[in-house]
């Protein structure tokens, strides 16, 4: 029989052999089957050979067989008549692997070695869009909210800072205020000065002009000439609150 | 003062003097002379659609105009008659003209527009010191209104443009602009005079109103026209005028002048030319031309009655709120009246000093004609000194200096110097009035 045909029967003996021992099959590959017994998983590795295998090769498929045995609880490999043959019992039971025989002559398979029941690694199915969806959400509950409040804070903080230096702005404005009700004080200052020199100075002698420091802010401002020496500016501006 | 008060009332006082033919108005900056207009505004109503669209849309919501743009709008109006109104009759609006105080605040309005935007960017401008200039007649409702007018002009420039207003008496204002302390001024405009005794301010007591004025000269020149033949061009206002201020004379005696005038009528005769196609001559009716001038200084003589009769003239005593208005009083009585209100120890002052002031004093003496022709101030001292002999050396009469810009001048003055600090006291109708 060719290796196709072969492994045509093999996978009509397996599925019936499944059916007598009340196993699911799971999955059915060309090398590989998986089944399962209740809770249990069993892999099953075909190693179905033309020609009696060479050991080392047939060792080797076992070692890497056994690196995952603890995937499953159970792992059985599928081989000929003649491949049982030169199986290492030994090993396989050490390493906890099973041994499968198919019997093409009367069409049917058997256990020859059991395989025992080991517990296996969880693995878990992850929906790789679940976990974006979960951390889209965290994002958008947490992360966005938070950025939002910083925003929020910076620009509260800049509308104070343009607060103060709005105050600023006036305070330099009021300090201009200051000063200019600096300089009146400092003419009324000397004027009164000099009105008291005039009382107390009894002396012929004239009284001289004190020369006012004026603001450099202050521009010359033609009077019309009906406001000069007009009595009634004098008159008026003795006005006071009745 | 402050010296910081001067210098910014310097820059930024402001008058306004609400006469019944012009409104005069400008800041202190303008010098010796304000800026003029018509006191007329044309109400934009009764428009054609189609020139409604022409108009901004901001002159449409005011609903009128003043100053050049009354000529503008003028020919689009329906019913000019109705719409192009003078707000103020003998200085004084009505409390019910809707119209007339919609012209009054547009005046305001359109005055403080041609100079905000100047004083807007100095750095120091917080608003004008206003003052307004009214008849010595106005009633209080009068005075409150403009006050109330300028509040509501000063929120359309956002409150920065007015910083306090007050209201003065354009009499008074004409004494502050003459330098006069202590002084009677007598106030002739259109529609009535006013005797206004000052002494540091105005004796409000002893202020007499007459009501006549320059409108009576007009209606005796109505008359002299339609005698003299000139019957249909005395229906023109603006003939009227031009012939009054051309042929009106003022007698030293009014019968002394019309006897001569009687006697030799070629010398007084008169042509006027009113256009390049009109002219009037007056040469056997040239005595009339003495009725124009007295009937100001005394409206009693004869010569009236016949007038005055017929109904032709109307001469007659008005009581406008509390105030009489004198018909026929000449005068030298409304003066002598309006001293004898004042304290005895200042009347002597008083009556020695007068100014004379207003549109209906502006008479001319032709040469040649002094001998029976003078001028107001001369005819004021004729006929004081026939009242009172004794005071005839004591008298002191003169006309202002500039008939048309004293009240002004004399606003700007009373602006410039009243303390800031002197808020408006409702009993003495004086201080500064602010809504800040």
């Amino acid at each position: 029989m060719s290796s196709l045909l072969i492994l045509d029967k093999v996978r009509t003996l397996l599925k019936r052999w499944a059916k007598e021992n009340n196993l699911i099959l799971e999955e059915l590959g060309d090398s590989s089957a998986i089944l399962r017994e209740g809770d249990n998983t069993i892999f099953i590795k075909f190693l179905i050979y033309e020609d009696i295998p060479d050991i080392d090769d047939l060792n080797r498929q076992i070692t890497l067989l056994a690196s995952k045995r603890s995937e499953y609880n159970k792992m059985y490999i599928l081989t000929g008549r003649d491949t049982v043959s030169i199986l290492d019992g030994k090993l396989l039971k050490k390493v906890g692997i099973g041994v499968l025989v198919v019997d093409f002559d009367n069409e049917e398979i058997r256990e020859v070695l059991q395989s025992p029941a080991v517990s296996v690694k969880k693995t878990y199915d992850i929906d790789i869009s679940k976990i974006e969806n979960y951390i889209k959400n965290i994002v958008e509950k947490y992360v966005k909210n938070e950025i939002e409040k910083v925003y929020d804070l910076v620009r509260s903080i800049e509308e104070r800072v343009l607060n103060i230096e709005k105050m600023l702005s006036n305070m330099k404005s009021y300090k201009q205020d200051i000063e200019d009700i600096w300089n009146v004080i400092d003419r009324l200052k000397l004027e009164i000065e000099r009105l008291k020199n005039m009382c107390t100075d009894t002396s012929a002698r004239p009284v001289k002009e004190e020369a006012v420091e004026v603001s450099r802010r202050e521009e010359k401002i033609e009077m019309p000439e009906y406001l000069k020496d007009n009595p009634w500016i004098q008159i008026i501006a003795n006005k006071s609150v009745r | 003062m402050l010296a910081d008060e001067s210098r910014y009332k310097l820059k930024y006082t402001y008058a306004e003097d609400f006469g019944t033919g012009y409104f005069k108005y400008g800041p202190i900056t303008l010098g010796e002379k304000p800026r003029m207009i018509q006191s007329r505004g044309l109400l934009l109503r009764d428009l054609p659609e189609s020139i409604k669209m022409l108009i901004p849309k901001t002159v449409l919501e005011r609903g009128v105009v003043v100053g050049d743009d009354v000529t503008k709008y003028l020919s689009s109006i329906r019913d000019a008659a109705r719409n192009l109104r003078q707000p103020l009759k003998d200085g004084i609006v009505r409390k019910d003209d809707e119209d007339a105080w919609k012209i009054i605040k547009e005046l305001i309005r359109f005055g403080f527009s041609q100079f905000y935007p100047e004083v807007a960017n100095q750095p120091d401008f917080r608003g004008y010191y206003t003052v307004i200039a009214l008849s010595a007649l106005a009633p209080d409702y009068m005075r409150e209104k403009v006050m109330e007018l300028h509040r509501e002009v000063d929120e359309e420039f956002e409150g920065k443009l007015i910083a306090a207003v007050t209201v003065i008496d354009q009499p008074f204002a004409v004494a502050i602009a003459e330098k006069a302390v202590t002084c009677s001024v007598i106030e002739a405009g259109h529609g009535n005079i006013q005797v206004v005794p000052i002494s540091y301010g105005p004796i409000r007591e002893g202020i007499v109103a007459l009501n006549r004025g320059g409108a009576e000269a007009n209606a005796i020149t109505r008359e002299i026209l339609k005698d003299a033949g000139y019957g249909d061009l005395a229906r023109d206002e603006y003939v009227i005028e031009i012939v009054k201020r051309e042929i009106g004379l003022v007698p030293r005696n009014l019968k002394e002048a019309i006897r001569k005038a009687r006697e030799d009528p070629k010398r007084f005769a008169i042509k006027v030319k009113i256009g390049p196609l009109v002219e009037i001559e007056l040469v056997e009716q040239s005595w009339m031309r003495f009725l124009i001038g007295e009937i100001i200084f005394n409206p009693k003589h004869e010569e009236f009655t016949s007038y005055i009769q017929t109904g032709r003239l109307v001469i007659e005593d008005v009581v406008v709120g509390d105030m009489v208005f004198y018909g026929e009083m000449d005068l030298a009585e409304a003066l002598i009246q309006s001293v004898k209100k004042t304290p005895v120890e200042i009347q002597e002052k008083i009556v020695s000093s007068i100014i004379l002031s207003g549109g209906a004093f502006n008479w001319n003496v032709p040469p040649g004609l002094e001998d029976v022709a003078c001028t107001s101030t001369e005819k004021i001292r004729i006929m004081m000194s026939e009242k009172v002999p004794d005071m005839a050396d004591k008298l002191n009469v003169r006309m202002v200096k500039d008939p048309q810009y004293s009240v002004w001048r004399g606003a700007i003055i009373y602006g410039y110097a009243l303390p800031t600090s002197v808020k408006w006291n409702e009993r003495y109708k004086e201080g500064w009035y602010t809504w800040k």
